[in-house]
């Protein structure tokens, strides 16, 4: 579904990503992991369009997306949330939502809307209030709903679990697992190796702008090299 | 004593609807594109010569002067963005250089007031008053054409007001000057709303030109003086605050108007300045603020 | 120094040389105003272009100096030649109290700033006739004395005055921003002035610095205005000027103080020369060029044919 293949780039003159490539095939789960300043933000968002590739190239569904503007990429079905800050703060919760379904009718907002009230009576309990007065895993909850509106097909993920306490986190990778199962992929980037080993189907490790290894969490975890570099000690109990 | 004092205040009322015309579109373009625009008088200036050209040489009403100033600001506001903003966002990549659209937008300002002063001449021309006569208030007598101004200010920016509050475009606006990131990934296409937003802006000072043109006389820097009023109003309210530069542009009008009672009125126009100076060293996000970095 | 500011130096030095060789009247007027205009682009050069505190109020610095010489000359018979001294002292002081508060504001809002100083300066000087003689400004003045008499020759004569004046003034400022630690700190605020700090670089001692010279220098091109002039009015402080000097400076090159001086010569000489073809598009090409050297040509002309 979504194709980096040997991408450069990074930030006005500073390179970041040195050649990276991934694959998401269709309704998976994949992760890309690595060390601080190995690019995986970058990567993210260079996918989505706000930083252009020097080099290489980006394909959805087999159409060359390099060097588009997010708001281009969103409409063809992707979904991107920010490791922090995403949401509309100063605005309220509703118009958060509301805002989210930017790109469709009147009626399938409102429907839309509804369904997330539905699943979250949190959110239509304290739709009137700002965004920026709910807690971390409730904003990053929010930002979710907000990205389901328009019915993506893939979503990117920055850091879900970032700053979250464990029930939150919990909680946010069921609700993943759960809208994967309905056939929604993703690709998410994580800190949190745990998390992102337990629900992805493949997995990327990033290391100073390129890749150092993919494959299944359990290959992740059957090779020693990648378990001392990148996983930490052993924690198998 | 307390009729000098309601007479001022009046007049300072009537003179604050031009402010905010002109204040609340320079806040609303700083507050979504984060650039000071200061060839904002220009428009206020093409306002009144686009009013000249429909009255004066077409034979037209004067209401379709006002229309055509609108519609004229408007469209040429459009091409600021795409033509110039844009190819100096380009080079400079994401790093704000705040100065240097400064830069920018003044050599448009030059560019604009010469280019009017060569095209139509250095001459004071005469508008007719859309409306005439005077209301006569008892204490001080104003005329219809201010209250006119005042009357567009009010509809025009109550208009706007409730277009950012209600409609989803306007909500798109808001949502650019808040988070342009997370607006982009709702699907909004920050380019449209770059331009739609500076020619709303500007198309505000336009009008306020064509309806001022029968009382300032339409000249090519006629504008200037206002812009830099508009500065400090903006910086008092809050610089990205329309609502803020609304509430300012009152209490400067009322302020200046007010102060003729204490100082000479020749430097009256002190008072805008030293106020901004003031608020810059004191409190730079104004009144309403919104945070000075961003 | 690169061969091609050499260069440019040379021709610049050949061009300054030509109307003494080759007297035409009017080529001396704009000779010699467009190297006082020179002197301005450089000053702000320094403060702007060196050291990222971009002004708007350079007008008011220039007209600083040129009221303070043109009326220490009028009401106190002060030599002219200490006039100029006396008008750069004030706009330098003047611009030091800028510099304060330039401390702690960034960007447009330190432009903003000095643009209402401007502004006030030029409100102060059309209405307080007491002072300043209102709209109609100060005349009636001398000029340097010790100059020849004759037409030509005291025109010759004062365009070699302004010339050795803003020479040495330039020189200074060259040695300043290019040979001093001072100017290495202008650099070093300009690009991150947190990092700066860090290094150990006391920011507030050369903001100071750079606003106090600027300002001076602009006082001083505002002295030499008035003596050449002879007449000083509430015009001197108004935007045009401002965006005059930011004109030159963007087309002739931020930060390389040789860059504004070729830009000043060259954008006056085209600004007086389409004065001849219609009064009014002079101005217009100035914006024009404005617009189309930030967009396009951030290095002005100092960087054309270098690449990026």
């Amino acid at each position: 579904m979504l194709e980096l293949e040997d991408v450069r780039g990074g930030y006005g003159k500073l390179e970041i990503l040195q050649s990276a490539s991934l694959r998401v095939p269709d309704g998976a789960i994949v992760g890309i992991i690595g060390p601080n300043g190995a690019g995986k933000s970058t990567l993210l968002k260079t996918a989505f369009g706000y930083l252009a590739p020097w080099a290489g190239r980006i394909a959805l569904d087999g159409q060359p997306i390099a060097g588009r503007r997010p708001d281009e990429i969103m409409r063809r079905g992707v979904g991107y949330l920010a490791q922090a800050g995403g949401l509309f703060a100063e605005m309220t919760v509703h118009d958060n939502l509301v805002l989210g379904g930017y790109t469709v009718s009147r009626a399938e907002k409102r429907r839309a809307i509804e369904d997330v009230y539905a699943r979250f009576p949190l959110f239509r309990d304290r739709r009137r209030q700002l965004a920026g007065a709910l807690s971390g895993g409730e904003q990053r909850l929010l930002a979710i709903a907000r990205a389901l509106i328009v019915r993506p097909r893939l979503l990117l993920l920055d850091e879900p679990s970032a700053a979250l306490a464990p029930r939150f986190i919990d909680l946010i990778y069921a609700t993943l697992v759960a809208l994967n199962r309905d056939g929604l992929a993703m690709l998410i980037v994580e800190q949190n190796v745990e998390a992102i080993l337990a629900v992805a189907h493949r997995v990327f490790v990033l290391d100073l702008g390129r890749n150092a290894f993919d494959g299944t969490p359990a290959e992740l975890r059957g090779s020693d090299r990648i378990r001392r570099l990148y996983l930490g000690e052993d924690d198998e109990a | 004593m307390l009729e000098s004092l309601l007479e001022f205040l009046i007049q300072g009322l009537v003179l604050g609807g031009l402010y905010a015309l002109f204040a609340v579109g320079l806040s609303l373009i700083f507050g979504v594109l984060d650039v000071i625009n200061v060839a904002h008088g220009e428009f206020f200036a093409i306002g009144g010569y686009l009013a000249f050209a429909a009255v004066v040489l077409l034979h037209l009403p004067g209401a379709v002067g006002v229309l055509g100033a609108a519609v004229g600001t408007f469209l040429l506001g459009l091409c600021v963005y795409p033509l110039l903003i844009a190819p100096l966002k380009r080079r400079l990549g994401g790093r704000p250089q705040g100065p240097l659209y400064l830069v920018l937008t003044l050599g448009l300002s030059t560019f604009l007031q010469s280019s009017l002063l060569a095209i139509a001449g250095g001459d004071y021309l005469r508008v007719p008053p859309q409306v005439s006569g005077i209301l006569d208030l008892g204490v001080t007598a104003v005329s219809h054409q201010r209250l006119l101004v005042l009357a567009a200010a009010a509809v025009l920016l109550t208009a706007l007001f409730a277009f950012l509050r209600f409609h989803p475009e306007g909500l798109a606006v808001r949502a650019v000057a808040l988070n342009s990131d997370a607006a982009q990934a709702m699907g909004i296409n920050l380019p449209r709303i770059f331009a739609l937003t500076l020619a709303l802006g500007v198309a505000l000072a336009g009008v306020g030109g064509a309806l001022m043109a029968p009382l300032f006389n339409v000249y090519p820097a006629v504008g200037f003086p206002l812009t830099i009023k508009a500065f400090a109003i903006t910086i008092l309210g809050g610089m990205g605050n329309p609502a803020g530069a609304l509430v300012a542009s009152f209490l400067v009008s009322i302020a200046e108007s007010l102060s003729v009672m204490v100082i000479p009125s020749q430097w009256q126009n002190l008072i805008a300045f030293a106020v901004m100076i003031v608020m810059l060293l004191v409190r730079p996000r104004g009144l309403f603020g919104r945070a000075v970095s961003r | 120094m690169t061969t091609r500011a050499r260069v440019t130096l040379a021709a610049v030095g050949g061009a300054a040389l030509l109307p003494v060789l080759l007297p035409h009247p009017f080529v001396l007027t704009i000779a010699t105003q467009a190297v006082i205009w020179a002197l301005l682009a450089a000053s702000w050069d320094l403060l702007s272009g060196y050291t990222g505190q971009i002004s708007f109020g350079h007008a008011g610095f220039f007209a600083l100096g040129a009221y303070a010489a043109a009326a220490a000359t009028k009401h106190a018979d002060v030599s002219p030649w200490l006039g100029l001294l006396v008008g750069a002292t004030i706009a330098a002081a003047v611009g030091l109290l800028t510099g304060f508060p330039a401390l702690r504001l960034r960007g447009h809002y330190l432009a903003l700033v000095t643009l209402g100083l401007a502004e006030i300066i030029r409100l102060v000087a059309q209405n307080w006739l007491a002072l300043t003689g209102g709209p109609f400004g100060i005349h009636d003045f001398r000029s340097f004395p010790g100059l020849p008499d004759g037409a030509l020759a005291h025109r010759q004569a004062m365009y070699l005055v302004v010339v050795a004046v803003v020479v040495g003034s330039v020189a200074v400022m060259y040695q300043v921003c290019e040979r001093t630690s001072a100017g290495q700190a202008f650099r070093a605020i300009r690009e991150d002035e947190v990092l700066a700090q860090t290094l150990g670089i006391d920011t507030t001692r050369y903001k100071l610095l750079a606003f106090a010279l600027s300002s001076g220098f602009a006082g001083l091109a505002g002295g030499l205005y008035a003596y050449y002039v002879q007449l000083v009015s509430p015009v001197v402080a108004s935007a045009a000027t401002t965006s005059l000097v930011i004109g030159m400076v963007v087309f002739g090159g931020l930060g390389t103080l040789w860059g504004p001086v070729l830009g000043a010569l060259l954008l006056y000489g085209l600004y007086e020369g389409l004065r001849f073809v219609g009064v009014v598009y002079n101005l217009v090409a100035v914006g024009f060029v404005i617009m189309v050297f930030v967009i396009f040509f951030p290095r002005g002309l100092a960087g054309l044919g270098r690449s990026a």
